[in-house]
């Protein structure tokens, strides 16, 4: 029995022996990868066709902290090719390239205006089927050419591709826009009640010349496809409704001059109700500044001073946010997501209003209570000027 | 074909030979102690042959009674000899008037009234009074009596007890065993000052006749294991047990394994601390090293110095001792992994560096490392011999032709010197271990490359399994771990709790005393709340 | 194997433990019916598979230390006893493949795209043959490392994921039609905690003097509290994406992304998942092993082993070729498979015990119940 069972562990060693030979097929050194950080859709010459832009890293040319030190030239290099489809697209380019595309370290998909108005769903599809992908990645909606943007001057990175996603998450912390992967996006178009976002970044050239990005609002979606627009003061206003506004700050017109006040605490509480067939939404703001920079002479610390620049903020709040629900309301796209918020806590009685939704929104009413303090005014309790004629 | 293996390993013979317990040391002749003194020395003289040192001494008891003493010089201390042996018989003999030589019946009256010397055993039988002689004593045989004397004498040169070499600490004791079994018996009992320290003496080696020592404490050691250690040492039938390697080869559970599941030590404290956990020593005569069974896997992380060190400190220890095992097992198969087939897992600005670094390599990075590991083996075995004055030179060489000369002239990449300087240095924070995980990291490095996260799990899950089911003397190798015996695992094997908190032993030992102590937390400051233990009282 | 060696009830509980969490992170299905309400489903199928726990307890009172084979031959005879092991073994056997062949799928479609299957399954087998020749005893042992390990991951993944968690994707409750919540109960019992019976097989390992009761019921508790947690978490991460996903628990992973360091740690959800599989895979290589033993009447498994497992591999290989067709047969068809052979038969086995005994007891001729096959 023993020298039987000895057979057998040594059939089966010569037998992984063999399958040393073989190996993995899918096991690639590093240097056989060609590593795409970001791509580009465009629409491409033929309709029904795309134009995919791939952003590949050159790793020998980027400056690492590796003493070697880099050689010169651009750290990338963008690769272009026509396809009906992402994934034809992609195997049309590796005819033009000597190593296997690796989506791993994606960060940015730059989708552009035009192909986004028909429909972005087929596109995404390739990168949420994929394994290799993030799932994390940015969507990004270029203004003009995605290509042109993937080119775009990358001052403080060595990466286009690197460079525009770390402006989308510079912009989130200041609360101007919304950054959106791709698995945000897909959950917000699958529920109902909602329409997704996804910022708007431009090309503009500066004072020398060079050509930079830029984030410039976002734009809506009906489904999958490119519905309209928000400016950037709207996309903010949007963060304020969605409560994800930490800081910032608001500039008033108060007492002959300018009042700014920086925001310390903001906190917004959407709570819908459901009225004889009609969604009435009650919007509940709470803000916290102080401030910061006046240029106005006289004191206004005084209670009635700040009660009045309170109430002005509060007026501030509420304008913005009636100018971007009738901009909203106008196209039918309910972007605070005020039908979802209504569907999750009455869900049988929305349910039926949700299926005609973007007509019910412009029917929607909102309420406001919105709550303005001015809690510090800085170290100093006026300003410091000299009185008229005194020494 | 295959039996051709089989004849070679011999494998199921030795496991034969074990099994059949009955069998010891074969018999020996036996000859008996004549009367007559002239017979007696013939045969003992005919037993050593023509040997030098072997001397047989006759002289008479009070000028009158014939007698002889027989020794082997070198291993006896001969002022004893002449002082306590041949005096007392020769001149102070006559110092007593009426003492009559002829009426010494038997070695009793000898030894009760006129021999000054400690240690006697009377003997019947000549070859044992041969064996005695070369164990260092003295045989003493008189003219008409069938019984001869065996006197301790015993007094070779043996080696001081100095520091050993093999574990180093910074604080505790430096006492280290030496080749003498009576020297190291003495250095365990100086620790552990109850009778109920046994000393039970066995003897193994048909030629060789060395001494053993099977230590326990009585009442704290399971006596089945005790049982267990002797039984499976009086299999033992061989040539020469030389030093307490080959006792440990004979008498382990897992003979052809990669594991020891028997410890060796050259310190007596450490000794002393495993004898009162409940395990049984094992003192071989001609070697410094001690055995202790049964032994755990989690012992090869326990060093005598965490004992000595400050809890919050052993704690970190043990925790780098751990971590320093894993890393050195698993490095090279990791670094394989991720950079052949993982490599989403690698930080971007990495992956640059290493995709700059790899551009231009002759070899793919499993290559590498195997390269680089055998290299580092290969140093290191080298550096184990190497004379003092030489080594330094040889271990500069060694690492610059390594690190640097490799790396510039585009051999190998950094990251894998790195890898692998990594791996070497964390496989000597247990020295035991090292030697496993030397073989283990590349049955690891194997599987990495060709399966990739996938291999490396198969192969630790199947030695962890194999680990799992061996046992060392009855106790599961990977206790308190596999089966779980919380109470153990939270004292002293992911991290040493303080001594005070240690109030029981080891329970996978099964001690026939489980208790060890008392105490509750040290508190001396009066005006706080009384400790836990004095609550109860 | 040893007839020396044995578990304890805590042994039991981990091993027990091991093998509900691998099932677990294998099937999908429950999430897919009930989507945000898949939580639901947990403490139904909790409390509907209490009937069926009395069933397996009160077989074990009445059988002590025997396994699930020699219970049936005690209460059928021999020949028709062996005829339900058979069915019992072939049920262990479908199982085992269809875990492997999960397992291998993921690993072929994402951890390691482009490996031959066959390579994969086949060493993987070889471990599984390796480990499980020692007997189940050191697997036993270090359950309790596997399931620790697995549940601290899972926890600590929990946590990773509370900053992508938005509490809104619960609701709205409770807004399925009923005969869906009852389609995930059952999917749940049949396809997680039905898969209890295996441990019937394990019996003959524990010492004779452990009450079985407390490991089961523990271990039963241990199923719920997990796998609430993992669908909670997601449910919260996942939201509307949940049915769509070919795998939940692997995709919360995926979401994971902090800095750029911890972007990919799916790949320790791979790790955990191919431990616990392997542990599985053990434990059902060595039931069904045990019932071909007993069936053919070898005394120990252990020379079955090899070949066995060879043939559990091209078996995998050859039924599922095509991965469309096995996810589709694991979550509709194989539930109902399922129900029968783990509630239906040990009822039935269980209703002829007590008949056996009633008749003993009060001797009477009577035809015995149990010969009378459905």
């Amino acid at each position: 029995m023993k020298s039987r069972s000895f057979t057998a562990y040594l059939l089966s060693g010569i037998l992984l022996c063999c399958f040393l030979l073989t190996g993995c097929t899918s096991g690639a050194q590093i240097d056989q990868l060609a590593i795409v950080m970001g791509v580009g859709i465009d629409k491409g010459s033929a309709p029904d066709n795309y134009l995919v832009t791939a952003q590949i890293a050159r790793p020998s040319h980027v400056r690492t902290a590796n003493e070697g030190g880099a050689a010169q030239g651009k750290p990338y290099l963008d690769i272009q090719q026509e396809g009906k489809g992402i994934s034809m697209a992609m195997y049309e380019m590796m005819r033009q390239m000597s190593r296997r595309a690796y989506l791993a370290h994606n960060e940015v998909i730059v989708i552009s205006e035009d192909v986004a108005a028909e429909t972005i769903l087929p596109i995404l599809d390739y990168f949420i089927r994929s394994l290799e992908a993030k799932f994390t990645v940015d969507l990004v909606i270029a203004r003009g050419t995605a290509s042109g943007l993937l080119a775009a001057d990358s001052n403080l990175e060595q990466m286009p591709a690197k460079h525009l996603q770390n402006l989308l998450e510079n912009q989130v912390k200041n609360a101007s826009i919304e950054e959106m992967p791709l698995y945000k996006f897909l959950s917000d178009m699958l529920s109902p009640g909602i329409a997704p976002t996804i910022p708007i970044m431009e090309l503009y050239t500066d004072e020398t010349g060079i050509q930079n990005a830029r984030v410039q609002g976002a734009a809506v979606f009906d489904g999958g496809t490119l519905a309209g627009t928000l400016s950037a003061e709207q996309t903010r206003t949007l963060q304020l409704v969605r409560d994800k506004v930490k800081s910032g700050y608001i500039n008033l017109d108060a007492f002959g001059s300018y009042v700014s006040l920086d925001i310390t605490h903001s906190k917004t509480s959407v709570t819908p109700r459901v009225e004889n067939g009609r969604v009435i939404a009650k919007i509940r703001i709470r803000q916290e500044y102080i401030l910061i920079d006046t240029g106005v002479q006289a004191d206004i610390t005084t209670e009635d001073a700040k009660a009045q620049l309170e109430r002005l903020a509060a007026m501030r709040l509420i304008q913005s946010v009636e100018s971007l629900l009738q901009d909203t309301k106008a196209q039918g796209l309910d972007v605070c997501g005020f039908g979802q918020m209504a569907y999750r806590k009455y869900p049988r009685q929305v349910e039926a209003l949700l299926e005609t939704w973007p007509e019910q929104y412009k029917a929607l009413e909102v309420e406001y209570d919105v709550e303005t303090v001015i809690t510090i005014t800085g170290s100093i309790l006026r300003p410091m000027a000299p009185k008229g004629g005194e020494q | 074909m295959f039996s051709f293996f089989k004849k070679r390993l011999r494998h199921s013979q030795i496991r034969k030979q074990a099994a059949e317990a009955s069998r010891g040391p074969s018999p020996k002749p036996q000859t008996p102690v004549d009367a007559s003194l002239a017979k007696n020395l013939h045969g003992i003289k005919a037993l050593f042959g023509g040997s030098e040192d072997f001397v047989a001494r006759p002289f008479l008891i009070r000028g009158e009674r014939k007698a002889a003493i027989c020794y082997v010089d070198g291993l006896v201390k001969s002022g004893l000899i002449h002082e306590a042996i041949l005096k007392p018989f020769m001149i102070d003999s006559r110092l007593i008037n009426d003492m009559d030589p002829f009426a010494l019946a038997s070695m009793e009256d000898v030894t009760a009234a006129f021999l000054v010397v400690g240690e006697v055993r009377a003997e019947t039988d000549l070859n044992q009074a041969a064996e005695m002689c070369l164990n260092g004593d003295v045989v003493l045989f008189i003219d008409k009596m069938a019984e001869a004397l065996v006197v301790n004498a015993k007094g070779w040169e043996k080696r001081a007890v100095t520091d050993p070499q093999t574990d180093a600490v910074i604080r505790g004791p430096r006492e280290g065993f030496t080749e003498s079994l009576r020297t190291n018996t003495a250095l365990i009992r100086r620790r552990i000052k109850i009778p109920e320290l046994r000393m039970d003496p066995i003897t193994l080696g048909v030629r060789s006749r060395t001494h053993l020592c099977v230590t326990y404490i009585e009442n704290v050691a399971n006596p089945a294991l005790v049982e267990e250690v002797k039984r499976r040492l009086h299999t033992i039938d061989t040539d020469a047990i030389i030093n307490s390697g080959y006792v440990e080869e004979f008498i382990e559970d897992t003979p052809l394994s990669l594991f020891p599941t028997i410890y060796y030590t050259e310190k007596p404290d450490v000794v002393a601390g495993k004898l009162l956990e409940g395990r049984v020593a094992v003192i071989t005569d001609g070697t410094p090293f001690v055995l202790t069974m049964p032994f755990l896997f989690m012992e090869n992380f326990q060093s005598a110095e965490d004992y000595t060190v400050r809890p919050p400190i052993a704690f970190v220890l043990r925790l780098i001792r751990l971590l320093s095992f894993f890393i050195s097992l698993v490095t090279p198969a990791f670094y394989i992994a991720l950079t052949k087939y993982h490599q989403e897992l690698i930080p971007t600005p990495l992956l640059f560096t290493m995709a700059a670094i790899s551009d231009g390599l002759p070899f793919p990075s499993a290559v590498e490392t195997a390269i680089m590991l055998a290299a580092f083996e290969l140093i290191k075995e080298a550096g184990i011999r190497l004379p003092k004055p030489v080594g330094q030179a040889i271990s500069i060489v060694g690492a610059l032709v390594m690190g640097q000369a490799a790396t510039q002239a585009g051999l190998v990449s950094a990251p894998v010197v790195i890898i692998v300087a990594l791996t070497a240095v964390t496989s000597f924070t247990s020295p035991t271990v090292s030697d496993v995980t030397t073989i283990l990291r590349w049955f690891l490095l194997v599987l990495a490359t060709v399966l990739g996260g996938l291999g490396i799990t198969l192969g630790l899950l199947t030695i962890l399994v194999y680990l799992a089911s061996i046992k060392s003397f009855s106790t599961d190798y990977l206790a308190p771990f596999a089966p779980l015996q919380t109470p153990d695992i939270l004292r002293d094997t992911l991290y040493r709790a303080p001594l005070w908190s240690m109030r029981t032993r080891p329970a996978s030992l099964k001690p026939f005393d489980a208790i060890r102590q008392k105490m509750s937390k040290p508190n001396f400051n009066d005006n706080q709340r009384p400790g836990r233990g004095e609550r109860r009282r | 194997m040893n007839a020396k060696s044995r578990i304890s009830g805590l042994q039991f509980f981990t091993v027990t433990a091991c093998f509900l969490i691998g099932t677990f992170l294998r099937i999908t299905s429950i999430t897919s019916v009930l989507a945000n309400d898949a939580w639901v489903s947990v403490f139904t199928g909790a409390v509907a598979y209490l009937p069926f726990l009395a069933v397996f307890l009160g077989l074990v009172k009445r059988y002590p230390g025997k396994s699930l084979f020699e219970i049936n031959e005690a209460v059928f005879g021999a020949v028709a006893g062996r005829i339900l092991s058979c069915v019992y073994t072939y049920f262990f056997t479908m199982i085992l493949t269809t875990t492997l062949l999960d397992m291998a799928n993921f690993i072929v479609g994402f951890i390691m795209p482009g490996t031959p299957i066959t390579l994969v399954l086949a060493a993987f087998m070889v471990s599984c043959v390796y480990a499980t020749r020692k007997g189940l005893e050191p697997l036993a042992r270090i359950s309790a490392l596997l399931a620790s390990g697995a549940c601290l991951v899972l926890v600590v993944n929990s946590l990773l994921t509370v900053a992508n968690a938005d509490t809104r994707y619960l609701f709205p409750m409770f807004t399925l039609p009923f005969l869906r919540y009852v389609q995930g109960t059952h999917t749940t019992i049949s396809l997680y905690f039905g898969e209890s019976i295996v441990f019937l097989t394990l019996l003959p390992m524990l010492d004779t003097k452990t009450d079985i009761k407390k490991p089961m019921i523990a271990s039963l508790l241990f199923a719920v509290v997990i796998a609430f947690l993992a669908v909670t978490r997601e449910i919260l991460t996942l939201g509307p994406l949940l049915p769509y996903v070919a795998r939940p628990s692997y995709e919360t992973m995926r979401i994971i992304d902090i800095e750029t360091i911890l972007t990919r740690i799916e790949s320790i959800y791979a790790f955990i998942m191919i431990s616990l599989t392997f542990f599985k895979a053990c434990t059902l290589l060595f039931a069904s092993a045990s019932g071909i033993a007993q069936i053919t009447r070898i005394e120990s498994p252990k020379p079955i082993l090899f070949p066995f497992g060879a043939f559990v591999v091209v078996f995998a290989l050859q039924t599922y070729p095509i991965v469309g067709d096995f996810l589709y047969w694991s979550s509709n068809v194989s539930p109902f498979i399922f129900t029968i052979i783990e509630f239906i038969l040990p009822l039935l086995t269980l209703l002829a015990a007590w008949t056996k005994g009633f008749i003993g007891s009060s001797q009477r001729l009577h035809v015995k119940k149990g010969a009378v096959r459905k």
